[in-house]
Formats: structure tokens, sequence, C-alpha cells
């Protein structure tokens, strides 16, 4: 795949979730949640079950935007 | 030339390509959040995990991490790229000849939940080796790095 479309996909996925991110943190309060073509396609609290669910649908995770969603704020 | 970077969250983010050929990883999407706190540049363990970084194969670095109150062993990574997208759009390929890979030392569920939460992050280091200035105006959604 084309190195431009993968960075340009991604791009709109962070944007995706940069517009909806309230409505997200909401619905997925404490989840992870892997984004792509602007939709969620699997969430879980536990990252390694969100990995087996997605080998499950047969994506692959690698070619997501996966983000820990919290309405708690994390400092670094 | 300047490197457009997203905030989100009011973290500011670099979204790029991850190459590490040696590793057989190839292209695969990794946002850095940049902390010009942070005085090293390090993939979290959850990135690594997503990405299938083979732990096996990187060698044990001397430091040992603190952060959000657990312990981090640090791995090492060597002879790396990442490719940026610039104003010119076009793809700017920067060379990381040894990156962190932070993997938590405890395994207990909290500290992994720590651990996966916690970004990846590009720190001073890679700031300084690149010669790149950062410009940020949060006020009005801007940020960029320039060399």
């Amino acid at each position: 795949m084309n190195e431009m479309f993968l960075l340009n996909k991604f791009d709109q996925d962070i944007e995706w979730f940069k517009e909806n991110q309230k409505k997200l943190e909401k619905e997925y309060d404490n989840n992870f949640i892997a984004i792509s073509e602007r939709k969620v396609m699997a969430f879980d609290k536990d990252l390694d079950s969100l990995l087996n669910k997605l080998k499950g649908l047969k994506l692959d995770p690698s070619n997501m935007f996966i983000r820990f969603v919290s309405t708690t704020l994390i400092i670094l | 030339m300047k490197f457009l970077l997203s905030i989100l969250n009011d973290r500011i983010l670099l979204p790029v390509l991850f190459d590490a050929p040696s590793y057989r990883i190839r292209l695969k999407r990794i946002s850095f959040c940049l902390d010009t706190g942070s005085p090293t540049t390090y993939i979290d363990s959850g990135t690594a995990q997503i990405i299938k970084i083979p732990f096996n194969k990187l060698n044990v670095d001397e430091a040992v991490i603190r952060l959000g109150g657990i312990k981090f062993s640090s791995l090492l990574m060597k002879n790396t790229n990442i490719k940026v997208k610039n104003d010119q759009d076009s793809l700017y390929t920067f060379n990381l000849p040894e990156i962190k890979v932070l993997t938590p030392t405890s395994n207990t569920q909290e500290a992994k939940n720590i651990a996966y939460s916690t970004p990846s992050i590009l720190g001073l280091d890679f700031l300084r080796e690149n010669k790149l200035k950062f410009f940020c105006d949060v006020a009005n959604d801007i940020a960029y790095l320039e060399n």
C-alpha cells in the first residue's frame, strides 16, 4: 500500500476521533477503542482482549488508530 | 520544511509510519506524543504489542524508567526509521539509530493498564538530533516542527 495513502488514512482517523472525542469518551469510558475508516471497529477494557477481537474480525491492529479513552484525565 | 502536528486532548501528536526492516516491521502506524519535558524518545508497551515488536530480539538497556508510579524495563531497537508527512505533501524520513521500547517490570493488571494507556513519546533528544524547532499555538490549534 502507498505510504502517503497510509499516512493520510491515519490522519483521517485521528481527525475523526478529534471531532467525536467527547461522545466517544462517554460511550467507551475506560476502554481501548480501535478506529479505522472513521468507525469504531472494536473496543475492550483490556488491550490484549481487544487485539484478540480484532484478530477474530480479521483486522490488522497495526493499521488502526487504537486509543485508550477515559473521562478521567491522564497526566504523564 | 514543516511537519504538522495534531493537537488531540491537549496532547501534541505526530502520526508516523514506523519502519524497522531488521526486525521485520514494515510501515506500521504509530502516533508519537511530543513531550518537551521528556529527555528521551520511546515506544510504549501497548504500541509495541500492536505492531508486534519482537522483544526477544532487543537488547536490554541499563536504564529503568519510572512512569505513572510503575517501573519499566527499557529495551533498545537499532536502526529504525520514521516517515513523516511534510508541508509539501511528501514524505520525509528520519533515521533513529536507537529507540527505547518500554515494557512494565510488573505483570499485574494495574501495571498493564498504566503501561497500555501511556503514549509513545517523542522527546527532546529527537528534536536535538534532527535540529528541529518546535512551534505551538494551542489556542489556535496550530503546532508544527520545522527544520
